[in-house]
């Protein structure tokens, strides 16, 4: 075979060098720069969730191509030990071949330059949800839970708070005891407080429309938070940055070696390429930090529910609410974000409910203001560097996404999810893990044989059994520097204890509480959703979910 | 299941279709009796290369297979570590490890067999490889060691450089260390009409801040594609563009990552350096390898008995019960026991291979290896095996109660409360005799649990009242027998002769054992063989080329270094196990691949 293959990196290197901001790798600093970083870290925390579900897992993640539900690409291998299915990860910029490639329907290019510092998660599951109980930010009184509408299910379910909320109430988080704001569509309840006597309650809301937000944040007219002007930070390269130049000759000159053979080529091609990527981020760079502005923004009047969503709108958000973390306003913040009424039609009846019909109609149609929302507030916090430890800001927080729903109506089996950032340096990042069991492939009849997925003749849904959604908060936890007796509600134990009808495996459990306790339906004793949680190894759901050992970001 | 019996039954065929490709080829003693020279002899010419030692057709070769690849965490780890050691103390050496922060930064491998499986040299391992080749250089610098690693090499080169001052280091001194330094390193003399980079020059050279252009000699080198990869850049043509002989350093270092995934040491390197390189060399290196390092080849031989037999992924340990309290007193089941379970069946892998003993007594040896309690109770067993074991001083079950690697607890552990006949079975028609199994049906799964779930019937007879009606009946006429007769083995491996009946968490009977069993298609010869129980069933395997042949095919899998399992088109290289093993030693088999002319070659696309 000749070779005359031009390899990804080539072609990013060639093409797109310029316009691809490599992250910079603040760990090959010069040696001076990095005495920068001390202390424990401040830390923030965005959530971003939908009500429902958007679709298939397609539209949210990589390389589904052909048959739409075998990834073509399955990638390296966690093992997670005996009994727990493997771990299957990649680096997120390997399913990237040009700055311009999309990622996923949903995230298009947008989110390309930070890949380093996301996670993209699949196969995390709140095994049966049916209605609109999903533990949309963590345990068992959220979402509506014990309230409202479906208060009647499970009335006398014990609540915990909200992730958004535990993390703002915490100290080890939240030294400075900065706001809390929870922003959205006020039907969709997803951050809950605890009041001191044990009763839980939705937190306020602020409004629905930005101007709300940003009066919420800074007071009207911004009059509460004075703005600061930061400074300018420059750093030089790295003091074997030529060395490593003279390195990347020395492979081109081997490369022309006569005795290798294509596959050599081609091996030391992409290596090549690789140190290329190394050598680019050692170069010097400048930046700011610790600026606050924010009466440059035009926070609109527009509501997100009755009005629909434009792309500036969610642009706007995002600008709000970076602003808010840099002028240190705000620590934590929820936006609960519902589409309302889309030119005439109802979102959620038409749209939602028929998720097989309208998956690509809902990607094409809420992608764009997604991705304008995640790639502006990841562009602005990752930017900026926060003068507290000389990291930027994304670096220091967690921006969580997800949604109530998986790839089924109602059903909170497979449930996308994206955390960019690194919390501080708790999160290691840059790849899309996926948690599903390959040998537990549970359709038919996943969704109790109601849903578009079980008819005959519908798409296969993605029905691999994973692991249990609530250990995406409990990474996020430990990433966040909390400690189990932070978030672990010995309330909720007794609901699990020795419960025999959550499957064979799961007999006999004790202490499963908090955090870690896996979703409403199993508190219904021998109710028939428990048998959804047999393929589960509930003695795990207390634990952090594997990750790769490095981060692919080192800033 | 009509359909999957077919597929068995054609399964059953295609396995004996190559097993006749494995018993076609030429055999071993076909050579001539003349030891070719590896290297640096003229190549072999292409038409002639039956008469130059090649045994297998080349036409035949997989091509790529030792395309370029870079070394696998543990190579990198193993091979800097040797690089360190070979000038400071081992206390040194891991304070300059610590310091680089190694094991974090270097990413984790890919999913492996046998081998080490590095994933693709992305910008991942080459981030983690840059910090560690700089923190390297900056811990040799700081804490005064490079001076020390100067002059070792130097030395290693025979020069002579103990005294003047580092910044005063003569040209000689420094070239000798250039030489030295990169031998290791590259695992092969450097060339000079290749690899004179700006560094190597400066190095080499007389100007310059001595320690600074040292130290950037050492971070550079730890960065070529020469240390990170496994590269043939002193290969020798031969008449095919296509096919191409390794270098006598080439040879060791492919033996050497193989058996110790890590560098040659020195006696290694100086059996590369002889000119001509003869077949005795590269045996007198295999001998070297299999002695000089026992935690090296043992390491690598655990590799291989867990690649084999899935030994890391042992069934889950089964739920809390009355039951299994029941079946298991006085014995801590958790993670740990399977890791014993397994850690056993390892040790009696090495024992047999390292002691020289011969390949059946994987399936007929009465020694035990287990040494903690629980395992030790499993065996009914009073006393732990010696941390060396030898024929003297080996602990041994009692005559006709458990003989080799059937019998061992891991291969018998269910991860239930019952026994798996079937998935007994079908582990060892998959590992003992590579037999192609088909996947078992998804009612299958089910089934599983409606026999764990049985009040009334041993084990066998729920198999048997489920499986030999109906569409089931095909298969599990050839699958169920094997099982059965390992039936006085319990879920966990005990030695039983009733096996306890559970109802509402009660034992209300114990129902007695038959692991009487007429074995079908499971030997070549096609003959039914009646067996009275596992022992005798493993002494019918032993004695039977199948299982020899079978072992041959995942000892050329593991000697070949491929992710996948070897084709029929490989039939020629298994069949040159078989015949090394044919004086009765499984030291013999596993060494074969390396010993074998087919190894100083490499077929590829040019």
């Amino acid at each position: 075979m000749k070779y005359n293959r031009v390899s990804r990196r080539m072609f990013l290197q060639g093409a797109g060098g310029a316009l691809l901001p490599i992250p910079f790798l603040s760990s090959l600093l010069p040696r001076a720069a990095w005495a920068q970083s001390t202390g424990v870290p401040p830390r923030r925390f965005v959530s971003f969730v939908h009500d429902s579900g958007l679709g298939h897992p397609s539209n949210f993640f990589p390389n589904l191509s052909g048959n739409r539900f075998s990834m073509t690409k399955v990638g390296r291998v966690l093992s997670q030990g005996a009994g727990l299915p493997d771990v299957h990860y990649e680096a997120l910029s390997s399913f990237v071949a040009s700055t311009q490639t999309s990622l996923s329907p949903i995230f298009g290019s947008a989110l390309n330059p930070y890949l380093n510092q996301i996670n993209l998660y699949k196969g995390l599951d709140t095994p049966y949800v049916g209605l609109h109980n999903a533990n949309y930010l963590g345990n068992l009184g959220t979402g509506g839970f014990g309230l409202g509408d479906y208060g009647t299910q499970f009335p006398t379910t014990p609540a915990s708070m909200s992730f958004d909320n535990l993390l703002n109430r915490n100290r080890r988080f939240n030294p400075k005891a900065l706001a809390h704001r929870n922003f959205g569509h006020f039907d969709f309840k997803c951050s809950v407080v605890v009041d001191s006597s044990g009763g839980y309650s939705f937190a306020p809301e602020v409004g629905r429309t930005n101007l709300q937000l940003y009066n919420a944040i800074f007071g009207v007219n911004g009059g509460n938070v004075p703005e600061t002007s930061g400074q300018t930070v420059t750093s030089v390269d790295h003091p074997r940055r030529g060395l490593l130049t003279s390195v990347l000759d020395d492979w081109r000159r081997v490369m022309n070696h006569p005795s290798l053979s294509a596959g050599d080529r081609r091996a030391l091609s992409d290596a090549t390429d690789a140190f290329s990527d190394v050598e680019r981020g050692l170069a010097g760079s400048s930046s700011t930090k610790g600026i606050c502005r924010h009466r440059n923004l035009s926070p609109d009047t527009l509501d997100y529910y009755y009005n629909g969503i434009i792309e500036s709108q969610m642009r706007t958000t995002a600008d709000i609410i970076s602003a808010g973390i840099m002028c240190e306003a705000i620590s934590t913040l929820n936006f609960s974000h519902t589409p309302g009424v889309e030119n005439g039609n109802n979102f959620h009846q038409v749209w939602q409910h028929r998720p097989v019909l309208y998956d690509q109609q809902m990607a094409n149609h809420l992608g764009p203001r997604i991705r304008a929302f995640l790639g502006r507030l990841l562009g602005n916090l990752s930017s900026s560097i926060d003068p507290a430890n000389g990291k930027n800001y994304l670096y220091n927080t967690l921006v969580y996404y997800s949604m109530e729903f998986g790839p089924g109506s109602h059903h909170g089996a497979c449930r996308p999810v994206l955390v960019a950032g690194n919390g501080g340096g708790g999160l290691n990042t840059g790849y899309y893990l996926d948690y599903s069991n390959r040998t537990l492939n549970r359709r038919p009849g996943y969704f109790q044989n109601n849903d578009e997925y079980d008819a005959p003749g519908s798409p296969s849904g993605e029905m691999w059994i994973g692991e249990i959604f609530n250990r995406i908060f409990v990474t996020m936890a430990q990433a966040m520097g909390l400690q189990p007796s932070d978030y672990e509600d010995p309330r909720l134990w007794q609901f699990f204890a020795g419960r025999g009808d959550m499957g064979v495996q799961n007999q006999n459990l004790t202490n499963i509480g908090g955090y870690g306790s896996p979703g409403p339906h199993i508190v219904a004793p021998n109710g028939a959703n428990a048998t959804y949680y047999q393929y589960y190894n509930l003695s795990e759901f207390k634990k952090p979910l594997a990750h790769p050992t490095t981060s692919l970001y080192t800033g | 299941m009509q359909n999957l019996t077919r597929v068995f039954v054609l399964n059953l065929v295609a396995f004996g279709l190559i097993y006749a490709g494995v018993l076609g080829c030429s055999p071993m003693s076909s050579r001539k009796a003349s030891e070719p020279s590896l290297a640096p002899e003229a190549p072999p010419i292409i038409g002639d290369i039956q008469e130059a030692g090649l045994k297998c057709d080349v036409s035949k070769w997989k091509v790529g297979k030792f395309d370029a690849s870079r070394l696998s965490k543990a190579q990198y780890i193993n091979t800097l570590t040797s690089l360190l050691t070979r000038a400071l103390s081992n206390s040194e050496s891991q304070l300059v490890l610590a310091d680089a922060e190694v094991s974090s930064r270097i990413p984790e491998d890919g999913p492996s067999k046998f081998v080490d499986r590095p994933m693709p040299f992305d910008s991942t391992f080459a981030q983690g490889a840059f910090e560690v080749a700089d923190r390297v250089g900056n811990s040799l610098r700081t804490r005064g060691y490079l001076e020390k690693v100067v002059r070792a090499y130097a030395t290693l080169d025979q020069a002579n450089c103990q005294g003047a001052l580092l910044s005063n280091l003569s040209v000689n001194c420094r070239q000798a260390f250039v030489r030295g330094w990169t031998l290791r390193a590259f695992r092969r003399p450097l060339d000079p009409a290749v690899e004179m980079s700006a560094s190597f020059q400066a190095a080499m050279g007389s100007g310059g801040d001595v320690p600074t252009v040292l130290e950037s000699l050492i971070v550079s080198t730890l960065l070529q594609p020469q240390f990170l990869m496994h590269l043939q850049l002193d290969q020798a043509a031969t008449s095919s563009p296509a096919l191409a002989r390794l270098s006598s350093y080439g040879v060791i270092s492919r033996a050497s990552y193989l058996l110790w995934r890590d560098m040659p040491d020195e006696k290694l390197l100086s059996l590369a350096a002889r000119n001509p390189f003869s077949k005795s060399d590269l045996a007198e290196a295999v001998q070297h390898l299999l002695t000089a390092r026992p935690d090296k080849i043992q390491a690598t031989l655990d590799l291989f008995v867990r690649g084999w037999l899935d030994l890391n992924t042992l069934p889950p340990l089964p739920s809390p019960s009355a039951k299994l309290s029941y079946l298991t007193p006085g014995i801590q089941v958790n993670q740990a026991l399977l890791q014993e379970m397994s850690q056993e069946v390892s040790d009696l892998f090495q024992y047999v291979a390292l002691q020289n003993k011969g390949h059946s007594e994987l399936l007929t040896s009465n020694i035990s290896f287990a040494r903690s309690p629980s395992l030790m109770k499993i065996y009914g067993q009073e006393t732990p095996a010696p941390t060396v074991v030898t024929d003297l001083n080996a602990v041994r079950f009692p005559d006709g109660e458990r003989v080799g690697l059937l019998t061992r607890a891991a291969l018998l552990f269910s991860g239930t409360t019952i026994d798996k006949p079937a998935h007994r079975s079908v582990t060892i028609r998959k590992k003992f005799f590579c037999q192609p199994m088909p996947p078992p049906p998804p009612e299958a799964m089910a089934a599983a649990g409606v026999i764990e779930q049985n009040e009334t019937l041993t084990t066998r007879r729920a198999v048997e009242n489920l499986t030999q009606v109906g569409s089931c009946a095909g298969c599990h006429s050839l699958i169920n027998p094997v099982g059965f007769a390992f039936g006085h083995y319990g879920p966990f491996g005990q030695t039983r002769d009733v096996e306890p009946i559970f109802s509402n968490n009660q034992k209300v009977a114990d129902l007695p054992i038959d692991s009487q069993a007429v074995v079908l298609g499971l030997f070549r010869d096609g003959v039914p063989r009646p067996v009275k129980d596992g022992v005798e069933l493993s002494a019918a395997a032993a004695r039977s080329p199948d299982f020899q042949r079978c072992l041959s095919e995942y000892i050329h899998w593991f000697g070949s270094a491929q992710a996948n399992q070897p084709d029929q088109s490989e039939s020629c290289q298994v069949a040159e196990v078989y015949q090394a093993g044919s004086n009765g030693k499984l030291l013999d088999m596993l060494t074969a691949p390396i010993l074998g002319y087919d190894f100083g070659f490499r077929s590829f696309e040019k």
